[in-house]
């Protein structure tokens, strides 16, 4: 149709045509490296703020070893409150939460489960929900909190 | 009869004719906004690529540093015991790529009593040759 309709008006306006078609397909060309150049750039914040989660997890479980260690009372069976980090987080936006879970240990050491859960998990953390877990040993013998042994340190 | 079909008929020749000057210029005026519209997106793309590959490598760079760090506080702990914090530890981190640079902000050491948490938070700030810089919050505690 096309074709006849050229041969109807020999090649007048040709050059308007296939301008058209070239700034059509330049519109394309452009809109799919904007498409390239916006998906790399979501990716980078979305890598940044996974690996802040990540950082963040980890700030938590030291932060909360430390403070049972060297706090009386706190991991011992039926006694282990809940920790929150007081520290601004590389993801604020994604806050999380310390929970412990004693066990019966011998004299002189104390043998809790530390888990992390995002703070929109109610405690006491779920294993399905928990981001990091570590099984730790606290040794009181000597002095209180003398040292600790981390059993073991699973990530999700 | 059409004014155009008429001339045609008058001189066949005119059938090959091609474009006027006006739609050669219309179309040139069209075609180089095409153009231009092109560079200006692939200079997007390629600003975009070089941002966020200074951007992760800063985010490498920093993630080395706190790795780095915590050796070196776990070393620093092991040697020194209950005085184990410090404002600046040894940290042998690897030498950051050329144009980026590496800074540890360190938290204030907690007191020695025996009932303070003894860990400290520890900013670090890589920053890129385009002056863009990334945060890393780590917490390093005595071993």
């Amino acid at each position: 149709m096309k074709l006849a309709r050229m041969r109807a008006h020999g090649e007048e306006g040709i050059a308007l045509e296939l301008a058209l078609i070239f700034l059509t397909a330049t519109s394309v060309i452009v809109a799919s490296l904007l498409g390239f150049a916006d998906t790399s750039s979501q990716a980078t914040v979305v890598f940044r703020s996974s690996r802040g989660s990540d950082y963040d997890v980890d700030a938590a479980m030291q932060a909360d070893i430390a403070t049972i260690r060297v706090t009386s009372g706190q991991g011992l069976v039926g006694s282990c409150a809940s920790f929150t980090p007081a520290f601004t987080l590389n993801n604020p936006a994604s806050p999380v939460r310390v929970d412990c879970t004693p066990s019966s240990a011998p004299a002189g050491q104390r043998h809790v489960v530390l888990s992390v859960c995002p703070t929109t998990i109610a405690s006491p953390c779920p294993d399905i929900s928990a981001v990091l877990r570590a099984d730790i040993t606290f040794y009181d013998d000597g002095s209180f909190g003398r040292a600790l042994s981390i059993l073991s340190w699973s990530n999700q | 009869m059409h004014r155009r079909a008429r001339r045609r008929d008058a001189n066949p020749s005119l059938d090959d004719l091609g474009s006027t000057l006006v739609e050669v210029l219309v179309a040139l005026v069209i075609a180089s906004g095409a153009v231009f519209v092109l560079i200006g997106g692939m200079s997007a793309l390629f600003a975009s690529a070089l941002q966020n590959r200074q951007t992760t490598t800063s985010g490498v760079v920093a993630r080395s540093y706190a790795e780095a760090l915590e050796v070196a506080v776990a070393q620093s702990s092991a040697a020194n015991g209950v005085a184990w914090c410090s404002t600046s530890y040894s940290v042998s981190s690897p030498v950051p790529p050329n144009g980026y640079t590496v800074a540890p902000g360190y938290g204030a050491c907690p007191a020695t009593g025996a009932a303070t948490p003894q860990f400290q938070t520890v900013v670090i700030t890589a920053t890129a040759p385009n002056l863009t810089s990334e945060k890393l919050l780590i917490v390093v505690r005595r071993s």
